[in-house]
Protein backbone atom coordinates (compact mmCIF):
# COMPACT_ATOMS: atom_id res chain seq x y z
CA UNK A 1 0.00 0.00 0.00
CA UNK A 2 1.45 2.90 -0.90
CA UNK A 3 2.02 6.35 1.80
CA UNK A 4 -1.27 8.55 0.64
CA UNK A 5 -1.13 10.47 3.79
CA UNK A 6 1.87 12.33 5.30
CA UNK A 7 2.90 15.33 7.04
CA UNK A 8 5.75 17.09 8.92
CA UNK A 9 6.59 18.20 11.86
CA UNK A 10 9.33 20.21 13.47
CA UNK A 11 10.30 19.57 17.00
CA UNK A 12 13.09 21.38 18.70
CA UNK A 13 15.19 21.43 15.61
CA UNK A 14 14.02 17.41 14.43
CA UNK A 15 12.83 17.31 11.32
CA UNK A 16 9.54 14.75 11.43
CA UNK A 17 8.19 13.07 8.35
CA UNK A 18 5.28 10.79 9.10
CA UNK A 19 3.76 8.93 6.27
CA UNK A 20 0.91 5.70 5.71
CA UNK A 21 -1.35 4.64 3.19
CA UNK A 22 -4.16 3.78 6.07
CA UNK A 23 -6.83 6.66 7.08
CA UNK A 24 -6.73 5.01 10.47
CA UNK A 25 -3.24 4.54 10.74
CA UNK A 26 -2.77 8.70 9.81
CA UNK A 27 -5.81 9.58 12.44
CA UNK A 28 -3.61 7.80 14.93
CA UNK A 29 -0.05 9.84 13.39
CA UNK A 30 -1.81 13.04 14.04
CA UNK A 31 -3.31 12.53 17.46
CA UNK A 32 -0.27 11.07 18.90
CA UNK A 33 2.97 12.85 17.18
CA UNK A 34 3.69 16.06 19.17
CA UNK A 35 -0.55 16.87 18.23
CA UNK A 36 0.05 20.84 19.24
CA UNK A 37 2.98 21.69 17.42
CA UNK A 38 1.64 23.15 14.01
CA UNK A 39 1.76 20.52 10.76
CA UNK A 40 4.11 20.99 7.55
CA UNK A 41 2.07 19.31 4.32
CA UNK A 42 4.20 18.54 1.60
CA UNK A 43 7.81 18.38 0.67
CA UNK A 44 9.67 20.24 3.88
CA UNK A 45 13.35 18.54 3.51
CA UNK A 46 15.12 15.90 4.21
CA UNK A 47 13.83 14.69 7.37
CA UNK A 48 15.29 13.31 9.83
CA UNK A 49 13.73 10.92 10.71
CA UNK A 50 10.91 9.29 9.24
CA UNK A 51 7.89 6.96 10.81
CA UNK A 52 5.65 4.91 8.71
CA UNK A 53 3.25 2.99 9.84
CA UNK A 54 2.13 -0.23 7.81
CA UNK A 55 -0.74 -2.75 7.32
CA UNK A 56 1.24 -6.14 7.02
CA UNK A 57 -1.10 -9.22 6.59
CA UNK A 58 -3.22 -8.32 9.76
CA UNK A 59 -0.37 -6.48 12.06
CA UNK A 60 0.36 -3.00 11.70
CA UNK A 61 4.20 -2.54 11.78
CA UNK A 62 6.08 0.82 12.97
CA UNK A 63 8.64 1.38 10.57
CA UNK A 64 11.13 4.12 11.38
CA UNK A 65 13.89 5.08 8.95
CA UNK A 66 12.89 1.83 7.00
CA UNK A 67 13.69 -0.67 9.85
CA UNK A 68 10.13 -2.49 11.67
CA UNK A 69 10.66 -1.81 15.26
CA UNK A 70 7.08 -2.97 16.27
CA UNK A 71 4.22 -4.23 15.37
CA UNK A 72 0.75 -4.81 16.96
CA UNK A 73 -2.95 -6.37 16.19
CA UNK A 74 -4.65 -2.96 17.08
CA UNK A 75 -3.16 0.25 15.54
CA UNK A 76 -3.18 1.81 19.16
CA UNK A 77 -0.65 -1.27 20.60
CA UNK A 78 1.76 1.02 18.50
CA UNK A 79 1.24 4.18 20.20
CA UNK A 80 3.85 3.98 23.41
CA UNK A 81 6.86 2.66 20.77
CA UNK A 82 5.50 5.74 18.74
CA UNK A 83 6.05 8.06 21.43
CA UNK A 84 9.39 6.40 22.96
CA UNK A 85 11.13 6.69 19.01
CA UNK A 86 10.10 10.47 18.84
CA UNK A 87 11.19 10.94 22.01
CA UNK A 88 14.76 9.47 20.71
CA UNK A 89 14.76 10.85 17.65
CA UNK A 90 14.18 14.57 19.33
CA UNK A 91 16.39 14.07 22.79
CA UNK A 92 19.84 13.41 20.79
CA UNK A 93 19.21 15.96 18.30
CA UNK A 94 19.17 18.69 20.71
CA UNK A 95 21.01 21.21 20.49
CA UNK A 96 20.93 24.52 22.86
CA UNK A 97 18.21 23.25 24.51
CA UNK A 98 19.03 20.68 27.70
CA UNK A 99 16.84 17.78 28.34
CA UNK A 100 15.82 17.15 32.01
CA UNK A 101 14.37 13.72 32.64
CA UNK A 102 10.91 15.15 34.79
CA UNK A 103 7.13 15.80 34.42
CA UNK A 104 6.50 19.69 34.08
CA UNK A 105 3.57 21.50 34.83
CA UNK A 106 3.01 25.53 34.93
CA UNK A 107 1.39 27.08 37.75
CA UNK A 108 0.84 30.61 37.83
CA UNK A 109 3.48 31.46 34.66
CA UNK A 110 6.04 29.06 36.46
CA UNK A 111 7.22 25.46 36.08
CA UNK A 112 6.92 22.72 38.30
CA UNK A 113 10.02 20.30 37.86
CA UNK A 114 9.03 16.68 39.03
CA UNK A 115 12.20 15.28 38.16
CA UNK A 116 12.64 11.53 38.37
CA UNK A 117 13.29 8.30 36.90
CA UNK A 118 10.86 5.59 34.60
CA UNK A 119 8.48 4.09 36.85
CA UNK A 120 8.65 6.84 39.33
CA UNK A 121 4.81 8.08 38.41
CA UNK A 122 5.95 11.25 36.53
CA UNK A 123 2.85 10.97 34.44
CA UNK A 124 0.29 9.92 37.18
CA UNK A 125 1.56 12.99 39.19
CA UNK A 126 1.25 15.51 36.14
CA UNK A 127 -2.16 13.89 35.14
CA UNK A 128 -3.80 15.15 38.56
CA UNK A 129 -2.07 18.26 38.73
CA UNK A 130 -3.48 18.91 35.38
CA UNK A 131 -6.80 17.83 36.44
CA UNK A 132 -6.23 20.54 39.33
CA UNK A 133 -6.01 23.36 36.86
CA UNK A 134 -1.66 22.84 36.08
CA UNK A 135 -0.96 24.11 32.12
CA UNK A 136 0.91 21.24 31.00
CA UNK A 137 4.09 21.59 29.73
CA UNK A 138 5.39 17.46 29.56
CA UNK A 139 5.27 13.85 31.51
CA UNK A 140 8.92 12.85 30.69
CA UNK A 141 11.33 15.50 29.58
CA UNK A 142 11.18 19.35 30.83
CA UNK A 143 13.63 21.30 28.25
CA UNK A 144 15.92 24.12 29.40
CA UNK A 145 17.29 27.01 27.62
CA UNK A 146 20.28 29.08 28.95
CA UNK A 147 18.63 31.48 30.42
CA UNK A 148 17.26 28.41 32.52
CA UNK A 149 13.71 28.66 31.46
CA UNK A 150 11.69 25.51 30.87
CA UNK A 151 9.94 24.67 26.93
CA UNK A 152 6.97 22.59 26.92
CA UNK A 153 7.60 19.17 25.17
CA UNK A 154 3.85 18.55 24.64
CA UNK A 155 3.99 15.03 24.45
CA UNK A 156 0.59 12.69 24.75
CA UNK A 157 0.90 11.44 28.22
CA UNK A 158 1.61 8.06 28.87
CA UNK A 159 -0.26 6.69 31.81
CA UNK A 160 0.40 3.40 33.65
CA UNK A 161 -2.69 3.49 36.34
CA UNK A 162 -0.86 0.46 38.12
CA UNK A 163 -0.56 -1.39 34.71
CA UNK A 164 2.60 -2.44 33.37
CA UNK A 165 1.40 -1.38 29.55
CA UNK A 166 0.78 2.47 29.18
CA UNK A 167 -1.53 3.94 27.85
CA UNK A 168 -1.47 7.42 25.88
CA UNK A 169 -3.86 10.34 27.18
CA UNK A 170 -4.13 14.61 26.27
CA UNK A 171 -4.56 17.22 28.40
CA UNK A 172 -7.59 18.05 27.12
CA UNK A 173 -8.66 14.64 28.62
CA UNK A 174 -8.18 16.36 31.89
CA UNK A 175 -9.22 19.78 30.84
CA UNK A 176 -6.11 20.95 30.74
CA UNK A 177 -4.54 23.60 28.44
CA UNK A 178 -0.61 22.99 26.66
CA UNK A 179 2.17 25.55 27.25
CA UNK A 180 3.11 27.63 24.46
CA UNK A 181 5.91 29.44 26.05
CA UNK A 182 9.03 29.25 28.00
CA UNK A 183 8.61 29.66 31.42
CA UNK A 184 10.87 30.11 34.50
CA UNK A 185 11.72 27.25 37.13
CA UNK A 186 9.25 28.53 40.11
CA UNK A 187 9.70 24.97 41.84
CA UNK A 188 12.01 21.21 41.72
CA UNK A 189 10.26 18.38 43.76
CA UNK A 190 12.50 15.28 43.82
CA UNK A 191 9.56 13.34 45.19
CA UNK A 192 10.64 9.14 45.65
CA UNK A 193 6.95 6.78 45.36
CA UNK A 194 6.68 4.89 48.43
CA UNK A 195 2.92 3.60 48.47
CA UNK A 196 2.82 3.03 52.35
CA UNK A 197 4.45 5.87 53.38
CA UNK A 198 2.91 9.33 53.99
CA UNK A 199 3.77 12.79 52.80
CA UNK A 200 7.55 13.96 53.86
CA UNK A 201 9.40 16.69 52.04
CA UNK A 202 11.73 18.62 52.88
CA UNK A 203 13.08 21.98 51.80
CA UNK A 204 16.33 21.67 49.45
CA UNK A 205 19.22 24.16 48.79
CA UNK A 206 18.97 25.32 45.08
CA UNK A 207 22.52 23.56 44.76
CA UNK A 208 21.22 20.29 45.94
CA UNK A 209 18.24 20.59 42.80
CA UNK A 210 21.10 21.32 40.35
CA UNK A 211 22.68 17.64 41.19
CA UNK A 212 18.98 16.57 41.02
CA UNK A 213 18.84 18.10 37.22
CA UNK A 214 22.34 16.78 36.69
CA UNK A 215 21.57 13.36 37.93
CA UNK A 216 18.41 13.25 36.08
CA UNK A 217 19.65 14.68 32.51
CA UNK A 218 20.47 12.27 29.50
CA UNK A 219 22.98 14.33 28.53
CA UNK A 220 26.66 13.30 29.45
CA UNK A 221 28.74 16.26 31.77
CA UNK A 222 31.28 15.31 30.57
CA UNK A 223 30.60 15.93 26.51
CA UNK A 224 27.95 19.53 27.85
CA UNK A 225 29.88 21.21 30.59
CA UNK A 226 27.77 23.84 30.41
CA UNK A 227 25.23 22.20 31.41
CA UNK A 228 26.20 23.20 35.21
CA UNK A 229 25.68 27.04 34.38
CA UNK A 230 22.57 26.52 32.43
CA UNK A 231 21.07 24.01 35.36
CA UNK A 232 22.46 27.19 37.85
CA UNK A 233 20.55 29.73 35.89
CA UNK A 234 17.43 26.60 36.11
CA UNK A 235 17.56 26.25 39.96
CA UNK A 236 18.46 30.25 40.85
CA UNK A 237 14.58 31.25 40.97
CA UNK A 238 13.28 27.84 42.76
CA UNK A 239 12.22 26.57 45.61
CA UNK A 240 13.36 23.30 45.93
CA UNK A 241 12.56 20.23 48.27
CA UNK A 242 12.97 16.19 48.21
CA UNK A 243 11.39 13.56 50.19
CA UNK A 244 8.77 10.74 49.39
CA UNK A 245 5.30 10.84 48.44
CA UNK A 246 2.08 8.69 48.43
CA UNK A 247 -0.71 8.39 46.16
CA UNK A 248 -0.67 10.83 42.76
CA UNK A 249 -4.29 12.29 43.76
CA UNK A 250 -2.89 13.07 47.31
CA UNK A 251 0.27 14.19 46.38
CA UNK A 252 -0.98 16.75 43.86
CA UNK A 253 -3.10 18.33 46.53
CA UNK A 254 -0.20 18.70 49.04
CA UNK A 255 2.27 20.01 46.25
CA UNK A 256 -0.25 22.47 45.24
CA UNK A 257 -0.56 23.04 49.16
CA UNK A 258 3.10 23.58 49.02
CA UNK A 259 3.17 25.88 46.02
CA UNK A 260 0.87 28.45 47.79
CA UNK A 261 2.31 28.26 51.13
CA UNK A 262 5.90 28.72 49.48
CA UNK A 263 4.07 31.75 47.56
CA UNK B 1 42.20 22.56 64.77
CA UNK B 2 43.87 24.20 61.99
CA UNK B 3 42.00 24.09 58.85
CA UNK B 4 43.12 24.57 55.43
CA UNK B 5 41.51 24.47 51.85
CA UNK B 6 43.02 21.74 49.89
CA UNK B 7 44.31 22.74 46.48
CA UNK B 8 41.79 25.09 44.71
CA UNK B 9 43.50 25.81 41.89
CA UNK B 10 41.20 23.75 39.53
CA UNK B 11 37.53 24.62 41.31
CA UNK B 12 34.87 26.89 40.29
CA UNK B 13 32.55 28.06 43.38
CA UNK B 14 29.01 30.09 42.33
CA UNK B 15 26.88 31.15 45.18
CA UNK B 16 23.20 30.54 44.26
CA UNK B 17 20.64 33.18 45.92
CA UNK B 18 19.82 30.88 48.64
CA UNK B 19 23.08 30.73 49.65
CA UNK B 20 24.05 27.54 49.09
CA UNK B 21 27.27 26.81 46.57
CA UNK B 22 27.83 24.76 43.55
CA UNK B 23 31.80 23.99 43.83
CA UNK B 24 32.93 22.23 40.12
CA UNK B 25 36.52 20.45 40.14
CA UNK B 26 37.44 19.77 36.84
CA UNK B 27 40.65 18.41 38.24
CA UNK B 28 38.49 15.40 40.08
CA UNK B 29 35.76 15.34 37.66
CA UNK B 30 33.10 16.10 40.22
CA UNK B 31 30.35 18.79 41.15
CA UNK B 32 29.80 19.33 44.99
CA UNK B 33 26.86 20.74 46.56
CA UNK B 34 26.72 22.53 49.63
CA UNK B 35 24.00 24.69 51.68
CA UNK B 36 24.40 28.09 53.14
CA UNK B 37 25.73 26.94 56.15
CA UNK B 38 28.42 24.47 54.61
CA UNK B 39 28.70 27.26 52.34
CA UNK B 40 29.30 29.89 55.07
CA UNK B 41 32.03 27.32 56.38
CA UNK B 42 33.71 27.14 53.06
CA UNK B 43 33.90 30.49 52.82
CA UNK B 44 35.48 31.06 56.13
CA UNK B 45 38.84 28.97 54.90
CA UNK B 46 39.36 30.96 52.53
CA UNK B 47 42.90 31.57 54.24
CA UNK B 48 44.08 28.95 56.50
CA UNK B 49 42.54 29.13 59.57
CA UNK B 50 41.18 27.36 62.82
CA UNK B 51 38.00 26.10 63.84
CA UNK B 52 37.28 29.48 66.08
CA UNK B 53 38.34 31.28 63.15
CA UNK B 54 35.46 29.63 60.82
CA UNK B 55 33.17 29.74 63.64
CA UNK B 56 33.62 33.60 63.92
CA UNK B 57 33.34 34.17 60.01
CA UNK B 58 30.43 32.18 60.26
CA UNK B 59 28.53 34.42 62.93
CA UNK B 60 29.72 37.16 60.98
CA UNK B 61 28.23 36.27 57.64
CA UNK B 62 25.39 33.43 58.50
CA UNK B 63 24.26 33.72 61.81
CA UNK B 64 25.29 35.37 65.36
CA UNK B 65 24.21 31.89 66.79
CA UNK B 66 26.77 29.51 65.15
CA UNK B 67 28.90 27.82 67.78
CA UNK B 68 31.96 25.74 67.62
CA UNK B 69 29.96 22.36 67.03
CA UNK B 70 28.30 23.45 63.96
CA UNK B 71 31.30 24.93 62.47
CA UNK B 72 33.12 21.86 63.34
CA UNK B 73 30.10 19.40 61.47
CA UNK B 74 30.31 21.61 58.50
CA UNK B 75 34.53 21.45 58.88
CA UNK B 76 34.16 17.78 58.73
CA UNK B 77 31.88 17.66 55.86
CA UNK B 78 33.82 19.30 53.74
CA UNK B 79 36.92 16.98 54.82
CA UNK B 80 35.28 14.37 54.39
CA UNK B 81 34.83 15.45 50.47
CA UNK B 82 38.22 16.61 50.53
CA UNK B 83 37.80 20.30 50.13
CA UNK B 84 39.46 20.81 53.08
CA UNK B 85 42.18 19.19 55.26
CA UNK B 86 42.61 19.89 59.01
CA UNK B 87 45.19 19.28 61.39
CA UNK B 88 46.37 19.46 65.08
CA UNK B 89 43.79 18.65 67.73
CA UNK B 90 41.76 15.17 66.16
CA UNK B 91 38.38 16.37 65.56
CA UNK B 92 35.85 14.28 66.10
CA UNK B 93 31.68 14.25 64.93
CA UNK B 94 30.14 15.10 68.42
CA UNK B 95 27.21 13.08 69.05
CA UNK B 96 24.41 15.88 69.41
CA UNK B 97 24.93 19.10 67.62
CA UNK B 98 23.06 22.01 69.05
CA UNK B 99 20.35 22.82 67.02
CA UNK B 100 19.31 26.08 65.87
CA UNK B 101 15.86 26.33 64.80
CA UNK B 102 17.12 29.22 62.46
CA UNK B 103 20.17 27.46 60.71
CA UNK B 104 20.18 24.60 58.30
CA UNK B 105 22.20 21.60 59.73
CA UNK B 106 25.38 21.97 57.17
CA UNK B 107 25.07 19.44 54.01
CA UNK B 108 27.74 18.55 51.25
CA UNK B 109 26.89 16.38 48.48
CA UNK B 110 28.72 15.49 45.55
CA UNK B 111 28.42 14.11 42.13
CA UNK B 112 31.24 12.28 40.11
CA UNK B 113 31.65 13.33 36.51
CA UNK B 114 31.67 9.18 36.09
CA UNK B 115 28.55 8.71 37.98
CA UNK B 116 26.56 11.55 36.08
CA UNK B 117 27.70 9.38 32.89
CA UNK B 118 25.91 6.68 34.10
CA UNK B 119 22.93 8.48 35.56
CA UNK B 120 22.26 9.81 31.67
CA UNK B 121 22.06 6.38 30.15
CA UNK B 122 19.31 5.97 32.15
CA UNK B 123 17.78 9.30 32.24
CA UNK B 124 15.54 8.74 28.87
CA UNK B 125 12.11 6.79 27.95
CA UNK B 126 12.25 3.34 28.32
CA UNK B 127 13.17 1.30 25.68
CA UNK B 128 10.50 -0.57 23.74
CA UNK B 129 8.55 -3.51 25.18
CA UNK B 130 7.66 -4.59 21.63
CA UNK B 131 10.14 -7.47 20.90
CA UNK B 132 12.11 -5.36 17.59
CA UNK B 133 11.68 -6.69 14.32
CA UNK B 134 14.39 -5.64 12.01
CA UNK B 135 13.06 -6.12 9.04
CA UNK B 136 14.33 -3.49 6.43
CA UNK B 137 11.05 -2.41 4.70
CA UNK B 138 11.89 -0.57 1.79
CA UNK B 139 10.90 2.89 0.98
CA UNK B 140 8.32 3.99 -1.36
CA UNK B 141 9.44 5.50 -4.22
CA UNK B 142 8.53 9.65 -4.34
Amino acid sequence: MSDIHSFGVRAFGCNIQVATGCREAYALLDRHVFPSLPRVSGDAGTPDIFIRIVPIADQFELVVDGVSVASASRLIGLVTDLIRVLDEAVIERLTTLRAVHAGAVVLNGRALLLPGATHAGKSSLVAELLRRGATYFSDEYALIDARGCVHPYPRPLLLRNGCPQQFPMLPDECNASVGDAPAPVGWILSLAYQPESTWNVRAAPQSEALLILLRNTPHILAESPEMVGIFERAVAGATCYTGHRTEAAHAADQILRLVDSAA
Amino acid sequence: MHVERTNSDTLVVNQLPDGSRVIVDSAKDRVFALNATAGAAWDACSDPTTLAGVTESMRRSLNPEINEELAEAAILQLQEKQLVHTSGSQATRRAFITTLSTIALPLVISLSVADQRAFAKTAKSVPSTTPPKPTPIPKPHS
